[in-house]
């Protein structure tokens, strides 16, 4: 008897476990906000709360990430390539990642952002959120994708999407470069290692945005590829 | 003898019983996951189709397994050697699918009968009295109607998709796909059947009449299918892609109701020789004294294996569908009819041509047809490799089994 052989033979698609993962990390993303938000109000207990629950989100995004590639060991990729997926998983990551990073500087030093920034600082962390928003909708299309088998409008949707995601990443660079142009004007006022530090939010801020990024193009990499 | 005819029918009718139990439900495997069918209508169809598959089609199967893989020649001295070695090979097929059922590996019941019956002829008749060409041929067969399934399917998958889901108004077009469909369904279906077949109810018909006669039933059944799926009113302009899609899979729902229905007439065809070629085999050496002749297997034989299945599949069979059901989700109708279309059209093509396959192998194959079409995503890596492993595994154990059988019975019995 050939038996249960059709039951065992479907493995679980991993695009859902994958949406998991990218909600997760889409949270820790969030959390950027009230963190910028304590470091301008300078309320350090807040700091600490948030950078604990960062910790905390980065890690269960981890275990997301864990169990997926446990279990894609298991299974032949047919629709997207095994090494493809692996890799996409480990993009997202980085993001999760590199938040965390900010939330870890954001908890070493109190450094007081110079009131004429404080808006500045806030839209451009903004900016940083809304495009791993974008990452987060692009995901959640993977399944209709999966669903269309990778085939004609549905992916048209998704690549237009990343193509969008691009142009946010740019809004991302404008506004670092216009916050860091303001707060170079100011060196005079400000102490050095404030300076340094207020660089090194910069950076880490636009890596997670460049790392969200990454990840949206490497989906169109997926899509293309068969 | 008698014990021996009383022995054969019984483990025949077993075998059927277990194809009935287990493999059926494979075929309305994609009807059943996409949820396009109940259990209680998928045991029904799958009885019905599965029973006229084993009737209409499946004469040319029996035929070489009851004597077309050992040269029944080597017998025509004392043929209830013959008897006696295909007792012995229902029974060495039957115990081989057992112990591998408890261990759990993926075997088919195809390959164990034939498997079984190499063995009693190497036994008996040396391996000289082979047809090893017929036998290299069934062989191949094994490894090549997966590929042929996975290939078809992929096609038609593909098709699919460009010409149905990657449009700006899927649903539209599926309405349009589906009689399409339908009628090349229908028209190899009748094709299958008509074409040099039917011998068994006396019908016989020119290749031609063959043709034109399976066009029209084809041209009719797409016409029925048009009626079935228009009934909706035209609404799919304003809903959006992800909408349309779902709408496709409902449309489609219909259709691989269909072709599920047409992978059990195919599976039919082909596994009702593995109960009852060596069963037709017994009874004739028991009534005439002689080995096997020219004439094609009396269809009584056909219909007693047809019932014995769904026996099978009526008692325990709804049991294994429900299971490849709730496994079974990552199949859509889309996918399901593409996958089956292409396991139908290899199952039924070998069928004609007499050569005994698993249906079950062929339907995995068109899955990962499918799946590399992008249809589907993943598949259990372990569950392939088992399916390697039980073809080489299968026929010397099956064999081995039937000599040890046979053996056995000789020394004790006879």
């Amino acid at each position: 008897m050939p038996m249960r052989l059709l039951e065992k033979f479907f493995a679980p698609s991993p695009f859902v476990k994958l949406d998991e993962h990218t909600k997760k990390v889409h949270e820790c993303v969030e959390l950027l906000r009230p963190l910028a938000k304590a470091l301008i109000d300078e309320d350090y207990e807040k700091i600490e709360e948030l950078h604990n629950r960062m910790s905390k989100t980065e890690h269960e995004a981890d275990q997301i990430k864990t169990a997926l590639r446990d279990r894609i060991t298991g299974m032949y990729f047919l629709s997207v390539g095994r090494l493809e997926l692996s890799q996409f998983l480990a993009y997202q990551d980085d993001v999760a990642d590199t938040a965390e990073d900010f939330a870890v500087l954001v908890l070493l030093r109190r450094t007081k952002i110079p009131t004429e920034l404080k808006e500045d600082f806030l839209a451009f962390v903004e900016q940083v959120i809304k495009v791993s928003e974008h990452l987060l909708d692009m995901s959640e299309k993977l399944s209709s994708l999966a669903r269309a088998a990778f085939s004609g409008k549905e992916s048209q949707k998704v690549l237009k999407a990343v193509e969008r995601i691009g142009q946010e990443e740019w809004q991302v660079d404008r506004l670092e470069r216009k916050f860091a142009r303001n707060f170079y004007s100011m060196e005079k006022q400000l102490d050095p290692v404030t300076i340094m530090f207020l660089d090194k939010y910069c950076k880490t801020l636009s890596m997670v945005s460049n790392n969200a990024e990454r990840t949206a193009k490497y989906l169109r990499l997926i899509i293309r590829k068969k | 003898m008698e014990t021996l005819v009383i022995a054969a029918v019984i483990i025949g009718l077993y075998m059927a019983w277990n194809i009935g139990a287990n493999d059926v439900a494979n075929s309305m495997a994609d009807a059943v996951g996409s949820k396009a069918l109940t259990i209680f209508w998928a045991v029904v169809l799958a009885g019905i189709c599965n029973f006229c598959g084993a009737v209409l089609v499946g004469s040319h199967v029996t035929d070489t397994v009851r004597k077309g893989i050992i040269d029944t020649q080597a017998f025509a001295q004392d043929p209830h050697i013959l008897a006696y070695g295909m007792v012995c090979a229902l029974l060495g097929a039957a115990v081989w699918l057992n112990l591998a059922s408890l261990v759990g590996v993926p075997v088919s019941t195809t390959h164990s009968i034939v498997g079984a019956i190499v063995g009693f002829g190497i036994l008996q008749a040396g391996f000289a009295h082979i047809h090893w060409a017929k036998l290299g041929q069934i062989v191949a067969s094994w490894f090549i109607s997966p590929l042929v399934g996975g290939i078809l399917a992929f096609v038609i998958f593909k098709l699919i998709s460009r010409y149905i889901l990657a449009v700006e108004s899927p649903a539209t077009a599926a309405r349009k796909g589906v009689p399409v469909c339908v009628f090349f369904t229908f028209t190899i279906l009748f094709l299958a059947t008509i074409y040099k077949g039917l011998k068994n109810i006396n019908l016989h018909l020119s290749g031609s009449e063959a043709l034109a006669i399976s066009i029209l039933g084809g041209l009719a059944a797409a016409g029925a299918s048009l009626l079935l799926t228009r009934k909706r009113k035209n609404f799919n302009h304003h809903l959006s892609g992800n909408e349309q899609l779902r709408q496709v899979e409902k449309i489609f729902a219909v259709l691989v109701i269909i072709t599920s229905c047409t992978v059990a007439f195919a599976q039919g065809s082909n596994d009702v020789a593995n109960a009852i070629g060596p069963l037709a085999a017994v009874v004739e050496i028991a009534r005439n004294n002689a080995i096997p002749g020219k004439v094609a297997v009396d269809i009584k034989f056909l219909v007693l294996g047809g019932l014995g299945i769904a026996a099978g599949l009526a008692m325990f069979g709804h049991r294994v569908m429900r299971l490849v059901g709730t496994k079974v989700t990552e199949i859509t109708p889309s996918r399901g009819v593409a996958a089956d279309l292409g396991g139908m059209i290899t199952v039924l093509a070998c069928s004609k041509m007499g050569l005994p396959i698993s249906t079950t192998h062929t339907l995995v194959g068109a899955i990962i047809g499918v799946g590399m079409a992008r249809g589907i995503t993943a598949v259990n890596r372990k569950v392939v490799g088992s399916i390697f492993t039980s073809w080489l595994v299968t026929i010397p154990v099956a064999a081995g089994l039937t000599i040890v059988f046979y053996l056995l019975g000789q020394w004790l019995l006879w």
